[in-house]
């Protein structure tokens, strides 16, 4: 079941009246409610794979409590266990095609053929994200940094709590899974922030992602039929889409949340602008970031080592991180460019006096300018990101970067310019907590035109119902 | 405060199920070609001979006036086999003079699946307004209950358009079932149009299994009713032909030749690049208009009347 579905507009209201109006007498049985229809939520696309959310839940469920009296090598035994059990389920759904083709592949290139066979296996949507949080749990409580809980019922909800289930964010035991262990208490304040998340990620995901994205697929299908200007905006419009797509989906989740009482964390912090890639990845895909920078950076040795180190640690970061989004080289790429321009970008404020003058720099004319570089070089990542193969990719970019760049692009540019539109809206709200985030605005009956001229705008250039990016890591 | 913000947000809601129960009000109490049809063919059942399914290329391009034995088009934009073949069981029980059923095949007839993108509101209105029972639709699926919900706020909004710009109708056909609105061209250049009708049109597709299944069935109910069956591969524009799959038109070829030679019920005309054509027939690349439809209708006619006299 998809958020912009009629399917979840009856959904939803549904369970909110049955979670504050019927199963409100305990905690316990609001939890248990939680269970059974964020399985059912998840059943709609697959109720085989609710088996691996039950396992993954159960195991980690198990491999916590005994953490607490364990101590010596039997701790990391257990640790182990639940990191094989995770990372392999997830080994085998999404890379285990992907590394035997690149084995033989690479066996091949010494003049060793070797046979496979393939194993075509569905993705079970959101496996990505679910065992990143709930391997976090263990790891959490393995460092001593949580205790284990003895509530399965709440532990369990946690894992599967369908606003965040399939795409995110991916929270921390430490700030969901005691929500889950107190009273909710209905907040009118919260749930109105909560009703205008929904409606802004509606807008972002129907509006913006789902017309840019019919522009993206052609554009990428047909690459070589089109000038650099043209396919150059095509990169900027797939900008869009998957911001539009990803972050619609994330607000979503926190309004959803929200309406049930919950805090999730923030994912999107007005990415697109950043004034330098570091600054990016504090806005985009938060909850993923400071999960690989909790767990895997820091486990590295974080910041506080050599400079060569330092370079080994960010590149592995980010390779990991290309990796998490799929099984392909494009992502891997993609992971690398950000990795090696957050390097520079890392080295040219520690060292060169440029780095040091921008930093003082408080000019709008210069945030702008370096806002525009930031994006630009995300724009030529995203390429990489969402090509098929390698070799579509460099076409594409070998077809951006030709004469024909400096030619008029066709395609639609009243929808690029109502894209510049969007930017200067959220460069408004920059400070604000989201995109409808209007409590400032005191006049009533101008706050509900808003309202009312975003639903229509949903409703009315609503593209094609398409998937949300994101349920296919 | 549970109570005030319940109370505002259905207040708020309010416009929006206005605008929402208007329109399925309009879905449901306009005439379309779904319902028009849907009427005539059940007023006319005792009087019909000549049945004739198909897509858009049938519905545009086969005029039953130009036909000997009366002949009704039960065909719709987008209406793929999967859904000719319901009509087919709905309504053939009933046809009791039934001697001719005609069916168009497209490039993208035989390669089309039961569920794709554009039958996906569509099967919705078949249900409601031809009253045809669709196995993919879920009995969970609410949009099988609101018609409005099935469609896109937009195309909603230009279909209201359409139905004043129309003299406030949506019908789109005459009594006889065939559409009526492709009388002249639309005005853009055949070639230029051709491009962009053939990528539409291009699924990549080449498995014909089900699809055959569909049609064979449909020929052996037809045999045992004593009906004959011509399959008709309608004329379309060389540029268009061009830039889709060579491959493809071959196989289709072959597929309804070997429909042909299995079954003597079964006649295959190939008419896709018929040495007759005129620029001046096509209203776009790949639907006659009401010229072109009356001369290929009469085309057709003879090759029935042709069969019939060599029987």
């Amino acid at each position: 079941m998809q958020f912009n579905t009629v399917d979840f507009a009856l959904f939803f209201p549904l369970v909110f009246v049955l979670y504050w109006f019927v199963f409100n007498r305990s905690i316990k049985i609001q939890n248990v409610f939680l269970v059974v229809v964020s399985y059912l939520f998840y059943s709609f696309w697959d109720w085989r794979f609710l088996v691996l959310i039950f396992l993954s839940s159960a195991i980690d469920f198990i491999v916590a409590g005994q953490l607490k009296t364990s101590i010596g090598n039997q701790k990391k035994l257990l640790l182990g266990v639940s990191i094989f059990f995770n990372l392999g389920v997830l080994f085998v759904f999404k890379y285990f095609n992907f590394f035997i083709e690149t084995f033989t592949e690479v066996f091949l290139l010494f003049g060793r053929p070797i046979s496979y066979s393939s194993v075509q296996l569905i993705l079970p949507v959101g496996i990505s994200f679910y065992t990143f949080q709930t391997l976090s749990y263990t790891i959490d409580v393995y460092r001593g940094r949580m205790r284990p809980t003895n509530d399965i019922v709440s532990f369990f909800a946690f894992v599967s709590f369908f606003p965040q289930l399939v795409a995110g964010p991916i929270e921390r035991a430490s700030n969901l899974l005691p929500q889950f262990q107190k009273i909710r208490v209905f907040n009118y304040s919260k749930s109105i922030d909560g009703l205008q998340l929904i409606l802004g990620g509606l807008f972002k995901k129907m509006v913006i992602a789902d017309n840019c994205a019919l522009i993206v697929n052609n554009l990428f299908e047909n690459y070589t039929e089109y000038s650099g200007s043209t396919l150059f905006c095509g990169a900027i419009f797939f900008g869009f889409q998957i911001y539009g797509d990803f972050s619609g989906y994330s607000d979503i989740a926190i309004g959803s949340a929200r309406l049930l009482g919950f805090d999730l964390m923030k994912n999107f912090n007005f990415p697109y602008l950043s004034k330098n890639l570091i600054e990016f990845w504090r806005r985009w895909h938060i909850s993923l970031s400071t999960w690989f920078r909790d767990y895997v950076y820091i486990a590295l040795g974080g910041n506080r080592v050599s400079n060569s180190r330092l370079i080994f640690n960010i590149l592995i970061v980010f390779l990991l991180s290309g990796l998490w989004h799929g099984a392909n080289l494009t992502f891997l790429v993609w992971g690398l460019i950000h990795g090696i321009v957050l390097i520079c970008t890392i080295f040219i404020g520690k060292y060169a006096k440029f780095g040091m003058f921008l930093k003082k720099q408080k000019s709008n004319v210069i945030d702008f300018l370096r806002i525009g570089i930031t994006f630009f070089i995300v724009t030529i990542a995203w390429v990489f990101f969402r090509a098929e193969t390698i070799t579509e990719a460099f076409g594409y970019l070998d077809n951006i970067f030709s004469l024909s760049l400096f030619s008029i692009p066709k395609g639609n540019k009243w929808f690029l310019l109502s894209l510049m539109g969007y930017m200067m809206i959220e460069w408004f709200q920059k400070n604000r907590e989201h995109l409808l985030d209007i409590r400032h605005i005191s006049s009533k009956p101008i706050r509900y035109i808003i309202y009312y001229a975003t639903v229509f705008l949903v409703f009315y250039f609503g593209g094609e119902l398409q998937t949300f990016i994101y349920f296919q890591f | 405060m549970m109570k005030a913000f319940i109370q505002k947000t259905l207040v708020f809601l309010i416009p929006i199920l206005l605008v929402w129960g208007g329109l399925e009000y309009f879905y449901r109490a306009t005439a379309s070609n779904y319902s028009y049809k849907h009427q005539t063919i059940t007023e006319n059942y005792k009087d019909i001979e000549t049945l004739i399914l198909g897509d858009s290329h049938a519905l545009y391009g086969i005029n039953p006036q130009y036909i000997d034995a009366k002949a009704f088009n039960l065909a719709n934009i987008s209406q793929s086999l999967y859904f000719d073949e319901l009509l087919f069981k709905k309504h053939i029980d009933s046809l009791n003079n039934l001697k001719q059923l005609i069916l168009t095949i497209s490039y993208f007839s035989l390669s089309k699946l039961e569920n794709s993108e554009e039958s996906t509101w569509r099967k919705y209105f078949y249900s409601n307004l031809m009253d045809v029972d669709v196995p993919v639709i879920s009995r969970f699926d609410v949009r099988e209950y609101s018609l409005s919900l099935a469609r896109r706020f937009r195309a909603s909004v230009e279909f209201i358009k359409y139905y004043y710009e129309n003299g406030e109708s949506l019908v789109g056909c005459d009594s006889n079932g065939w559409g009526t609105l492709y009388e002249t061209t639309t005005g853009v250049s055949l070639d230029k149009e051709s491009w962009s009708t053939a990528k539409r049109h291009e699924d990549f597709l080449m498995d014909f299994e089900e699809n055959i299944t569909r049609l064979q069935s449909i020929i052996e109910y037809c045999k045992k009713i004593k009906c004959k069956v011509y399959l008709v591969d309608m004329p379309v524009y060389h540029s268009y032909i061009s830039l889709l799959n060579p491959d493809k038109f071959q196989k289709i070829t072959n597929s309804c030749n070997k429909l042909a030679q299995d079954n003597v019920n079964v006649t295959y005309i190939n008419l896709r690049q018929d040495f007759r054509l005129e620029d001046s027939d096509f209203y776009d690349p790949d639907h006659l208009n009401h010229k072109g439809a009356k001369k290929y209708t009469e085309i057709i006619n003879q090759i029935i009347s042709d069969s019939k006299n060599d029987d």
